[in-house]
């Protein structure tokens, strides 16, 4: 069988025209299944490096939070919910208990 | 000889005149002691500056150069051991041999100290755990040639130890050029810099939908195991190490579980 082979030619698209509105709109059953991975960060502590340099096995280092107050929830770096620590059987849990906007 | 210091003292270069007497001390009370490095060590200077450099870290009152010799002079109280560890009142402390590390070094020394050197009535007043080296010859050949009791009284302990070149050559890379000396200098000229870090609980997957359904009083339930040791970041995302979570007085608080060993990534970024 004989093929021809030759060069192809693809069209210039043109994305010139924005008045028209999105057909997809917010298809939001499209990425309803995306998984995405939250942060649980129960505190923060600042160090000198001196310190950071010399710690050991058994130091204890005081967080930022201040106890039975919540603690964040991060989406890529950015807090998005606040929550109370728990206990659930024997894995931490967070009772959401603020939603930022 | 001022061998008795009050608790904590700055570590200072001796007087010519306080030199020679320690030396004339040292020298009437132990035999063996002074070796001559200045064959094998020329640069030793510039080592001895980086050793005085870092003297918050050694903890140590005195260093003396004598005939190219790096003398070490602990004269510590029951409360500048408890400095000397870093540690809160009541904390457990298990002692474990040098790694290469400093922080190792100090608690060596304490070990030192505690064994040999520090009254009956105050060991009670140290919390020790576990002592690895069964008597302070057990430190000779781990990077301490000569430990020399040169003093004792119920109130202070006072130690002197001869450092040797193992020792000083793992604790203290000796510089061997202009270059190394200067990035050295970079280096402490940046210890009182601060660090932030994050202690992370762990995360959490949920699908786009489950995150848009989010509520007030929604729980979300972790991986992370309560009694398992969750992971301290720096805010790069650095691991720095492991830790225990608990409560220290008003706040959260971590306890150290484990940090990099020296043969790790985390331990070659510090060097």
């Amino acid at each position: 069988m004989n093929t021809v082979v030759s060069r192809i030619e693809l069209p210039t698209l043109n994305d010139t025209d924005t008045a028209r509105s999105p057909s997809l709109g917010e298809r939001l059953d499209l990425v309803e299944h995306v998984n995405v991975k939250l942060d649980v960060v129960v505190g923060e502590a600042t160090l000198p490096i001196d310190r950071l340099f010399a710690l050991s096995a058994g130091d204890v280092v005081p967080l930022n939070t201040v106890v039975d107050t919540p603690i964040e929830v991060r989406l890529n770096g950015k807090l998005i919910a606040r929550g109370e620590l728990l206990a659930v059987g024997e894995q931490f849990g967070i009772q959401i208990t603020d939603i930022v906007p | 000889m001022q061998h008795k210091e009050p608790s904590p003292v700055p570590m200072r270069w001796l007087s010519e005149a306080q030199r020679n007497q320690l030396v004339t001390h040292i020298r009437s009370t132990c035999t063996n002691v002074l070796h001559d490095w200045s064959a094998a060590h020329n640069d030793i200077l510039p080592l001895v500056r980086y050793v005085e450099d870092r003297r918050s870290l050694l903890g140590c009152n005195y260093l003396v150069e004598h005939e190219s010799t790096v003398l070490a002079i602990w004269a510590l109280e029951v409360d500048s051991l408890k400095q000397l560890l870093r540690l809160p009142p009541g904390t457990q402390v298990s002692f474990n041999d040098g790694d290469g590390f400093a922080a190792n070094l100090e608690l060596d020394l304490v070990t030192a100290l505690s064994r040999q050197l520090v009254p009956d009535e105050l060991k009670s007043k140290i919390n020790v755990k576990r002592i690895l080296h069964s008597d302070v010859s057990g430190l000779i050949g781990k990077g301490v040639r000569h430990v020399f009791d040169i003093g004792c009284d119920s109130q202070s302990a006072c130690c002197q130890l001869e450092l040797s070149p193992t020792l000083i050559n793992l604790q203290f890379p000796r510089a061997t050029s202009q270059k190394n000396i200067n990035v050295v200098s970079r280096r402490i000229a940046i210890g009182n810099e601060a660090v932030p870090l994050d202690a992370n609980l762990g995360h959490i997957e949920l699908s786009f939908n489950e995150l848009r359904d989010l509520r007030v009083g929604d729980v979300l339930i972790l991986e992370q195991a309560l009694t398992k040791p969750i992971t301290i970041h720096t805010k790069t995302g650095k691991l720095v190490g492991e830790a225990m979570l608990g409560r220290y007085k008003t706040h959260l608080a971590l306890q150290i579980e484990g940090l990099p060993t020296p043969n790790n990534s985390a331990k070659r970024s510090i060097r």
